[in-house]
């Protein structure tokens, strides 16, 4: 450990003049996860998106909407973070989204419920802005809500005057009407990290790719300053120089990994979870990024052409990991991501935000330090073998 | 005396260039060898295995008694290696740098200061041992790269052309250096293309050219190889080739060599023969503006041996 020990004390002090390591380590992902959090912040926290109804209808369909609303005159909130105003009419409604009161709303015009009772269109309409993409959506889907409910007392009022049902019977179904399925999101919530803690961690493992580099990337440039062969004519081995490499990545990766870790909690409002899964989780996330950095490093002839390559491999996998933005839905796009050791590592920080224990995320611990062996030890051997 | 450096054989091939061939010798406690020849003569790869640096193809290398091999770490610990380029970090002072490489080779803690202090003395950098080396000038920075090799106290100095591209007064204190460490005891392993340093500097020098050591000895016996030749050197112009081509027919022509400025001609009896060879010469059309006889020195030897200057 001797001499690995001291040629990383020599590169880390090296990294620390410059100011390099710090600079891409710290400053750049706390800075940018501020940034992002300040620019996405809140749309998962109860950011309003206010949406208008307009109910003209004055018979069973009005009278239902009326008593939805807690007291018929004020808004009430249906769920965070969708509030709603009652207008009197649909001119009302249409001036207050002209003026940017709501950003939309939904119009019951008159007689729906005399149509709901025949058998001819019930129409609903919805008013936007161009500008307001979120509250035209939130007010479609109020809409369509709607009207699946009218459709549902419909269809249900149909089939039980066919039955022959008393009429007593099918207006008492038609009026509360059987809830046939229901849904709940508790587990997949659960799972999620929230948006403070995601761009906090997202900004971590992605600037992790770049912090390893100095270590690992630092033989390149020895080997060009001609300090490489001093340091082969001296009583050690290559294999001793590659492992120095190594560690200088793994230190300034965990400095790194620990500093963002706390103060994204102290100062952005993330929150990690238990404190020993995220250790785990994040020694095998900078292990893999040093086992990744060095099988590029092996390849590459100089420190920039392994800078080079190294920064495109670090900013796709980034991408695909899900580092800014969660992964779409595409079948193929998510099997891309799962190549990548930041899916698995901020899954396995998902896991952790569930409640779960070190042992929850054993599937992404094994996979990060499999992948951070596998890629490390083909890289050493190679640079080992560039050596002699 | 004792031998700190014992090689034969070594061999080293590149593709299809067999850069060493067959090249041995040996140094003793206290002398000086040089490795002379041109660039691309094979002489840093020599180096370069005596070092530990790279494997040799066939042939054994031992330093103090130990077998060198890029694995060899007790042999290792006897070499002082000073590369041909800078091998030092900028952004480390000297007092850095030295210390770094001083505990790389084990210096023990209560050592370390005296010997830095020590190497930095020597190498005349005591004023500015805290400044950063990028700071320095390019003599001063050749002089910490050989300081660094001297740390451990080696018992085998080797040094690769140190003197390239350094100004006449550091090169005249890195001489002086070397020849105050081989008079304290060590052995040195020297090489260079200018002939100059090595007749100054070492006890005994072997001639390599491609890839082969040509011949070895102290300047005397090199010098003796070519019995009473002389060299004649021609300043001239015109078609300098076929006057050399004339000249090799010539009966008392040991070689010739052609460069821009003019031919040196290496034969017995230049003051006897020399209205013969203008002569000659002048049958070519070539004008020879200039003339001179020069002691038979170590050019004259590798000129002898090889057809070819040592800058070639």
């Amino acid at each position: 450990m001797g001499p690995v020990w001291l040629l990383s004390r020599k590169d880390l002090r090296l990294r620390l003049r410059d100011r390099s390591a710090f600079l891409y380590g710290i400053v750049a992902p706390f800075v940018l996860a501020a940034i992002l959090g300040l620019v996405f912040g809140g749309v998962g926290e109860g950011a309003d998106v206010t949406i208008g109804i307009a109910v003209a209808d004055t018979g069973e369909v009005g009278l239902g909407l009326q008593r939805a609303f807690d007291d018929g005159s004020g808004d009430r909130e249906i769920g965070d973070p969708v509030r709603m105003a009652r207008f009197a009419d649909r001119d009302a409604a249409a001036a207050a989204v002209d003026a940017g009161e709501v950003g939309a709303a939904v119009v019951v015009p008159a007689g729906t419920s005399d149509a709901l009772r025949g058998t001819g269109p019930v129409e609903l309409e919805v008013l936007t802005r161009a500008d307001e993409g979120l509250a035209a959506t939130v007010a479609d889907a109020v809409a369509r809500g709607l009207a699946a409910d009218l459709t549902t007392r419909r269809v249900l009022a149909a089939v039980g005057t066919l039955a022959g049902l008393p009429a007593d019977d099918v207006a008492a179904t038609v009026a509360d009407p059987p809830e046939l399925l229901a849904l709940t999101d508790a587990a997949t919530d659960d799972r999620q990290l929230d948006a403070d803690t995601y761009l906090a961690a997202g900004m971590a493992v992605f600037f992790l790719f770049f912090t390893v580099q100095f270590g690992v990337t630092s033989l390149l440039d020895e080997r060009r300053e001609g300090t490489l062969a001093r340091l082969l004519a001296a009583p050690l081995s290559a294999r001793q120089v590659v492992a120095s490499k190594a560690l200088t990545s793994l230190l300034l990766g965990l400095v790194s990994m620990t500093a963002l870790v706390v103060a994204s909690s102290l100062f952005l409002g993330a929150s990690w979870g238990s404190p020993g899964a995220v250790a785990l989780l994040v020694v095998a996330a900078v292990l893999s990024s040093v086992g990744l950095v060095t099988l590029l490093a092996s390849f590459a002839r100089t420190a920039e052409q392994a800078s080079t390559w190294q920064s495109i491999v670090a900013v796709v996998s980034g991408m695909l990991g899900g580092a800014f933005f969660p992964v779409g839905e595409g079948a193929v796009l998510r099997a891309l991501s799962r190549l990548t050791p930041h899916s698995w590592f901020l899954g396995g920080l998902s896991d952790i935000a569930g409640g779960a224990g070190p042992g929850a995320v054993a599937a992404s611990l094994l996979v990060l330090v499999a992948f951070g062996a596998a890629t490390g030890v083909v890289g050493a051997v190679r640079l080992r073998r560039g050596m002699v | 005396m004792t031998d700190v450096l014992r090689c034969a054989g070594l061999r080293k091939r590149f593709g299809d260039v067999q850069a060493v061939d067959d090249v041995g010798f040996t140094i003793a406690a206290g002398e000086t060898y040089g490795l002379l020849g041109p660039n691309g003569a094979g002489k840093t790869t020599t180096i370069s295995m005596v070092c530990g640096l790279l494997e040799p193809d066939a042939g054994d290398i031992a330093v103090a008694g130990q077998p060198m091999s890029p694995r060899a770490r007790a042999a290792k610990a006897h070499v002082g290696y000073v590369p041909q380029d800078l091998a030092i970090y900028p952004d480390l002072s000297a007092r850095e740098n030295l210390t770094f490489f001083a505990r790389l080779h084990g210096v023990p803690g209560r050592e370390l200061s005296r010997r830095v202090d020590a190497v930095l003395e020597l190498i005349g950098l005591e004023q500015r041992a805290r400044d950063r080396t990028s700071d320095y000038s390019g003599g001063m920075k050749r002089r910490l790269n050989i300081g660094i090799g001297l740390l451990h106290e080696p018992t085998l100095l080797v040094l690769d052309e140190p003197t390239v591209g350094v100004d006449p007064q550091s090169r005249n204190a890195i001489l002086e250096s070397v020849a105050t460490l081989r008079d304290e005891g060590m052995g040195v392993l020297y090489t260079t293309h200018y002939m100059e340093e090595a007749e100054r500097l070492c006890d005994r020098i072997g001639i390599i050219d491609a890839g082969r050591l040509q011949a070895e000895g102290t300047r005397r016996e090199l010098v003796g190889m070519i019995g009473e030749a002389d060299r004649l050197r021609l300043v001239a112009s015109g078609d300098l080739v076929a006057a050399a081509a004339v000249l090799d027919r010539s009966s008392y022509v040991s070689s010739t060599h052609v460069d821009d400025d003019g031919l040196d001609v290496v034969l017995a009896g230049a003051g006897q023969h020399l209205p013969a060879v203008l002569a000659e010469v002048a049958t070519t059309g070539v004008s020879v503006t200039a003339v001179s006889v020069i002691e038979p020195d170590l050019e004259s030897v590798f000129l002898h041996l090889t057809g070819r200057g040592l800058r070639d």
